[in-house]
């Protein structure tokens, strides 16, 4: 079924909730672990695939921002790198990619390899990292925002395919 | 995809990265050094972050609870009951003592500067990304605090406000290579200042430059902050000296110096909003 020109409230509540509880629990909870884990980079990713440009980029500066509320790389950054990543995985995903689970594992590959970047750009070129420090974050947050991928990307398409049947 | 670069929503696009775009440069020019989306952010966020923080310290509490019912699951229902309260009330304790000490040292720098404002704080959230060990505190611009401010646990200094929004700032640590203070060594009398990268952060560590290649300055010396500046007060314990090391660029030497404090396992901090001698 076609998507509507605009969102249903049912789902922007829905989508603005889960982001919101997932960015506090990632703020909160996930950063005593040991390594950086950051499953709003899979969360983005997944709702950029199923939805369009503007609502995408839009998801993607509120996860952003919310990443940037803890950020000491430099305030704001996240919000406009996640909005536009957000809204140029759902330009792909619209356009020249099919809605599967590889191409979300691939674009969120792709997405957090621009995260680290913009992170190392920031962070350790501008004060000196070393390649210790610099595989102590680049890598797991590569690795485990594609391994979380499935996590999200199956039920967002789950619970938007049994609302989309129920418009 | 041509018709979407054509459409009127990839104008309302393009609008929206701008005014995130301009975001980014107002915070580089606002002295709370945050995005206004951040300082909204930050205000809808704050009950449910404090929210997220108690959850936390309930289930910390379950653990322990769950661990007890382990041991105790083949005594009798009554002595079990009150094992299981008694614990309770150790976790209690337990809490209650860690932030005893917290305020019995704040009263201890409270009674030697009575010149000292002080603002309690939290530690809400923590940047799990940075090697620099970075904290979000509860407290923010609405709370007296402003940009630079020092941030203390006890006598040790910690480090100093970097971003603030209404209901939260951002507090880099003396690990943070923007953080800068002047220092001395209480033995010596020999005045350096701190500095740190990535490699010492690493290692627990903040270098003290500035010392002489002759420096008496030896392991175990212990390093306060000097007060010269007046952006930190004086006396503030910065670490003790763990090696000193002649560096290899120029005829001086650097000692590194490691903190007391353990930065992964504080809860509870003080910020210094106003002192005898502070610039500006």
């Amino acid at each position: 079924m076609k998507n509507k020109e605009f969102l249903p409230p049912i789902r922007i509540i829905l989508l603005i909730a889960v982001t919101v509880l997932l960015g506090v629990f990632q703020n909160v909870f996930l950063a005593e672990l040991k390594y950086p884990v950051l499953p709003l980079i899979p969360l983005t990713v997944s709702i950029a695939v199923r939805e369009k440009e503007l609502t995408s980029l839009l998801f993607g500066a509120l996860a952003g921002a919310i990443l940037d509320l803890v950020s000491s790389v430099h305030d704001g950054v996240f919000a406009l790198t996640f909005a536009v990543m957000a809204g140029l995985i759902s330009l792909l995903a619209r356009y020249k990619v099919r809605d599967t689970l590889m191409s979300a594992v691939l674009m969120t590959l792709f997405f957090s390899t621009i995260v680290c970047g913009v992170f190392l750009v920031f962070n350790y070129f501008r004060v000196g990292g070393t390649p210790e420090s610099t595989l102590r974050v680049v890598f797991p947050v590569m690795l485990i925002a594609t391994v979380l991928t499935p996590v999200f990307y199956y039920p967002i398409r789950f619970v938007e395919s049994k609302l989309r049947a129920s418009e | 995809m041509s018709r979407f670069f054509k459409s009127f929503k990839f104008k309302i696009c393009v609008v929206i990265l701008a005014a995130l775009l301009l975001g980014v440069f107002v915070a580089g020019i606002d002295p709370d050094g945050a995005a206004p989306l951040s300082k909204g952010m930050s205000i809808i966020l704050k009950p449910l972050n404090m929210a997220a923080e108690a959850l936390k310290e309930s289930f910390a509490s379950m653990q322990a609870d769950f661990r007890g019912a382990e041991s105790y699951q083949e005594e009798i229902s009554k002595l079990q009951e009150e094992k299981e309260s008694l614990k309770e009330e150790l976790v209690d304790y337990e809490r209650t003592k860690h932030r005893l000490s917290a305020y019995e040292a704040f009263l201890d720098i409270k009674a030697e500067h009575p010149d000292y404002s002080f603002v309690p704080a939290g530690i809400l959230m923590r940047d799990s990304t940075d090697v620099f060990l970075s904290f979000t505190l509860n407290v923010g611009s609405d709370d007296g605090l402003s940009l630079g401010d020092p941030v203390i646990y006890g006598k040790n200094l910690l480090g100093a406000v970097r971003e603030l929004t209404p209901k939260t700032a951002v507090v880099y640590t003396i690990f943070h290579p923007d953080v800068s203070v002047a220092a001395y060594e209480i033995r010596t009398r020999e005045d350096c200042y701190t500095e740190s990268d990535a490699a010492t952060a690493a290692e627990g560590n903040v270098r003290i430059s500035g010392l002489a290649r002759t420096t008496p300055v030896v392991s175990g010396g212990i390093v306060c902050s000097s007060g010269i500046g007046g952006v930190y007060p004086r006396d503030l314990y910065i670490g003790k000296v763990t090696r000193v090391v002649n560096s290899e660029s120029d005829i001086s030497a650097y000692a590194l110096v490691t903190p007391d404090v353990d930065f992964s396992a504080l809860t509870d901090v003080f910020v210094i909003t106003d002192f005898d001698g502070k610039n500006g």
